[in-house]
């Protein structure tokens, strides 16, 4: 039996010479490649906030009802009762907890603003720390690698770098927001700064986490109600239900939501569907290009068989060959992938005038299942493709 | 080395049936220079696959020292190949993207019998007694037509094979080459192997000690 070190390197030899076909696979693979991370990797990087946002749908889609008076109160609680596209009608303030650092030289504002309603705790899991470690202790505090001095910022100037104040405690106000304004009760405690994760550049950024026994301990209460907003409010069952909804209490209704999470879904879909119909061409594309790579090696088989090779040593030989390739051109797309994810990264730097970091995430799951694919593909295809060496005779050699 | 009742049937039972051997039977002797004689489409080739157990016939025995060797699997023919039959062919089929030696080391990637470090070894010392030595290094397409096909005599002999068969070794070469070429395979059937030659070449009647005729399947001692 022809061993593995010999048909490596008669599988290297014969592939000298081929770089053309390493070019086409390349290119082949590239697209595959970046089919299978597009959709799966970007529903991962949405998806914790898609999938919080899913979770609490209705609460997405809201009108909301400005100070009503008495009159105008029935009225809506008229409406709630007699329309069927309104989920629910809630009627008082809804508050918020608000969290903010108070011994940092340059101060952040509004740190990790939550209702503990549609997000009950909001987890650091899938942040990627950059400095220090992630929390282990309940006096342990991490935050975003980037604060602002104000709300709304993104200019890069207005922010100021947290990992300097790592090893640092930091003396944090947990308060109670409503409608009217901050609640006097408040509560005061020290965490000391383990680490900074990346995040992008937006209101949430300003972003610090907690162990989740801790957040619990301080924010006890659970309040039913949207995120981000104030006062009475309708929650509708769809999306489209808003503008009929604003429209039928004009004057004292606002339409709060701005998230169409129908048409995110259906973004994700089609952008799945395209995805995976052009990974579908490429797919067939891979096998007709393997099904002529292993034909155009009928000639050199039969000479392997008139030498006395078998034809699972042939298989090996030709299996090599088409995983040196393979491995080849993963590793150019690797490469390129890599310096393409570097040159967008200074390009926003310098252009967005803005630290944005939200990188789309490659999807491990997705791409070991892509390479398996892959592999049983060449695995079958060899086998498929190689049965007829049984049947070659020196006429296969004669042949043009 | 015995061929018995061999008879092969291209499209067996369909309208495009054709009987490529009829009844072969023969007896190759060891030591011998054997060269098969016959015209295109005579069923040299197909002969070829059988002596070389590339095809099965239809019906018939083959027997090399005592194996009957159609009894035996695809994958024990493949061992039997690479060890008892050495092939030489008229368009040489050597891989192109490798050197003369790394061609004449081929058979023996698969040869347990021969030892990783006396591969090379033992195609250094074939191709220098082929007149190769210094040529070894060169590619195919860096080698004459002469020089390619003792490079693939050489890989024929490496694995010192009992038998050796050429189809139509001269049939690419000029006549100087070709004496070259007979000689060598003459003087190679004295080292007691069969070596059988297929050709329609007149001049290998002067190098042969037995001469055989194929005729639309039919083999026989008498040209038809």
């Amino acid at each position: 039996m022809i061993s593995n070190k010999d048909a490596f390197i008669l599988a290297k030899k014969n592939n000298k010479k081929k770089r053309i076909r390493h070019i086409i696979l390349t290119s082949v693979i590239t697209i595959m490649l970046f089919m299978i991370i597009l959709p799966f990797s970007y529903h991962k990087s949405s998806s914790n906030e898609l999938e919080n946002l899913l979770k609490h749908e209705y609460q997405t889609r809201v009108v909301s009802i400005l100070q009503p008076n008495e009159e105008q109160l029935e009225r809506v609680k008229k409406f709630a009762k007699e329309t069927d596209y309104v989920v629910k009608f809630l009627e008082e303030d809804v508050p918020l907890y608000e969290m903010n650092i108070l011994n940092l030289p340059k101060l952040p504002t509004n740190v990790l603003i939550t209702t503990k309603s549609a997000i009950p705790y909001n987890s650091p899991e899938g942040k990627i720390i950059i400095d220090g470690r992630s929390i282990k202790n309940e006096d342990e505090i991490i935050c975003s690698k980037r604060m602002f001095f104000e709300q709304n910022m993104s200019d890069i100037n207005d922010s100021f770098e947290m990992k300097d104040y790592i090893g640092t405690t930091l003396k944090v106000r947990f308060r109670k927001h409503k409608a009217e304004g901050f609640v006097n009760d408040f509560v005061e405690r020290e965490y000391k700064l383990v680490g900074t994760f990346n995040s992008e550049i937006t209101r949430s950024s300003q972003t610090c986490y907690i162990k989740e026994s801790e957040f619990d301990r301080q924010i006890p209460e659970i309040i039913e109600s949207w995120d981000k907003s104030w006062g009475s409010g309708l929650y509708l069952k769809s999306y489209f239900d808003i503008e009929k909804a604003s429209e039928a209490l004009a004057g004292i209704s606002r339409a709060t939501s701005s998230h169409d999470l129908e048409f995110d879904k259906k973004l994700l879909a089609i952008i799945t569907i395209e995805a995976g119909i052009i990974m579908f061409i490429n797919v067939i594309i891979f096998i007709i290009y393997l099904k002529n790579y292993i034909k155009d090696n009928y000639k050199t088989m039969t000479l392997y068989k008139a030498l006395g090779f078998t034809k699972k040593e042939t298989q090996k030989v030709i299996l090599f060959q088409i995983l040196q390739s393979f491995i080849l051109a993963l590793a150019i797309v690797l490469v390129v992938t890599f310096i393409g994810a570097v040159i967008l990264r200074i390009y926003y730097y310098y252009t967005a005038k803005a630290y944005i970091t939200n990188v789309v995430k490659i999807d491990l799951v997705a791409i070991t299942i892509f390479l398996a694919l892959l592999l049983t593909i060449i695995l079958y295809l060899i086998k498929r493709h190689t049965k007829i060496i049984d049947k070659f005779t020196v006429k296969e050699l004669i042949k043009e | 080395m015995i061929l018995k009742n061999i008879t092969k049937i291209y499209n067996q039972g369909k309208s495009n049936e054709v009987q490529a051997l009829k009844d072969i039977s023969v007896n190759f002797q060891k030591g011998k220079f054997t060269a098969i004689m016959g015209r295109s489409g005579s069923g040299k080739t197909t002969l070829i696959n059988v002596l070389g157990l590339m095809d099965k016939p239809t019906q018939g025995t083959y027997k090399i020292e005592e194996t009957d060797v159609f009894n035996l699997s695809e994958t024990e023919q493949g061992l039997f190949r690479n060890g008892h039959i050495g092939f030489v062919f008229q368009s040489y089929y050597l891989e192109n993207k490798l050197t003369a030696l790394e061609n004449v080391m081929l058979p023996t990637l698969i040869n347990d019998d021969i030892k990783k470090e006396e591969r090379s070894k033992k195609a250094i010392i074939l191709l220098d007694k082929l007149g190769l030595k210094g040529r070894m290094n060169h590619y195919p397409n860096e080698l004459s037509g002469g020089e390619c096909q003792r490079v693939a005599i050489a890989r024929a002999l490496i694995n010192d094979p009992e038998i050796i068969i050429a189809d139509e070794p001269t049939g690419n070469l000029d006549s100087k080459t070709e004496i070259e070429i007979f000689e060598m395979l003459k003087s190679i059937s004295k080292e007691d192997r069969y070596v059988i030659i297929v050709s329609h070449n007149e001049t290998i009647k002067k190098y042969a000690d037995k001469v055989l005729y194929l005729n639309d399947g039919v083999l026989s001692d008498d040209i038809k």
